[in-house]
């Protein structure tokens, strides 16, 4: 779907992704040193996936079918509110874990 | 390159970005075809800038705030700046580029109907009002840290 609601639709889960990949590689020692190990370092890590995982799912939903039905859905104004709205969730799950890590 | 001089292009690289992007909000309020020209440009230059500015925090990041400053933080009398905030700051930098990407791609996508969508206009105007928000809340963590920093070089940390 040749349209900005798929860049939109691949930011949205590109940044889910960020934020999921970052709690699971502090609830696994394991994830983050597999990140370590590959990447060198686990944030260069999570920037090589994350950047990765957005040019795939962007390029399945821009220039396939995948997920027409989906995207077509909303218009632009409304997957961008979901942008803004990934982005506050995301910020506000991954402050709430490191500072519950730091209280508890 | 020194530390301090990676610290001071990321800042400046994020801030420039920031900048680009409210100028693109403002092109974008009453958008005609040469204010959507100007959108473009302001708006791959902010996406170019963010890059740079992930390069260059990145780098610094990973080759000496975790072996020079981070312990520094950790043991002074601010160790949240590193534990809380640092940490968040890290990562919820990741989501500004790609932001940013969706912004200028759909001002390049979108083209001369911005002038008449209204619903699109509003999705980039929305979008570029998150980039400026983020990099500015991101840079007030910055300097949060860099006040854990001095307030431990200061008890002697």
């Amino acid at each position: 779907m040749r349209d900005a609601r798929a860049v939109y639709f691949a930011t949205i889960l590109t940044i889910l992704f960020i934020a999921v990949l970052t709690v699971v590689a502090e609830l696994s020692a394991a994830a983050k040193e597999a990140l370590k190990a590959a990447f060198g370092h686990h944030w260069i890590g999570k920037s090589v996936l994350a950047i990765a995982f957005f040019a795939v799912v962007s390029a399945a939903v821009y220039y396939t079918r995948t997920l027409d039905s989906v995207i077509r859905r909303w218009g632009a104004m409304k997957w961008s509110m979901g942008v803004a709205l990934a982005t506050a969730l995301s910020l506000l799950s991954i402050l709430a874990y490191f500072t519950l890590q730091f209280l508890l | 390159m020194s530390y301090q001089l990676l610290v001071g292009a990321h800042a400046f690289l994020g801030e420039a970005g920031a900048l680009a992007f409210l100028w693109v909000f403002v092109e974008l309020l009453k958008p005609d075809e040469a204010r959507v020209k100007r959108a473009k440009l302001a708006s791959a230059a902010g996406v170019l800038f963010l890059l740079l500015s992930w390069l260059a925090g990145g780098y610094a990041y990973t080759t000496t705030y975790g072996k020079q400053v981070k312990p520094v933080i950790k043991g002074g009398p601010l160790p949240w700046a590193h534990e809380v905030v640092m940490e968040a700051k890290e990562h919820a930098f990741l989501f500004v580029p790609f932001i940013a990407f969706a912004g200028a791609a759909a001002i390049r996508l979108g083209g001369k109907r911005l002038a008449w969508d209204a619903g699109l206009r509003f999705s980039v105007l929305l979008l570029s009002a998150l980039v400026v928000l983020l990099v500015f809340v991101i840079a007030g963590m910055g300097y949060t840290v860099s006040t854990g920093a001095r307030a431990a070089l200061e008890a002697g940390a």
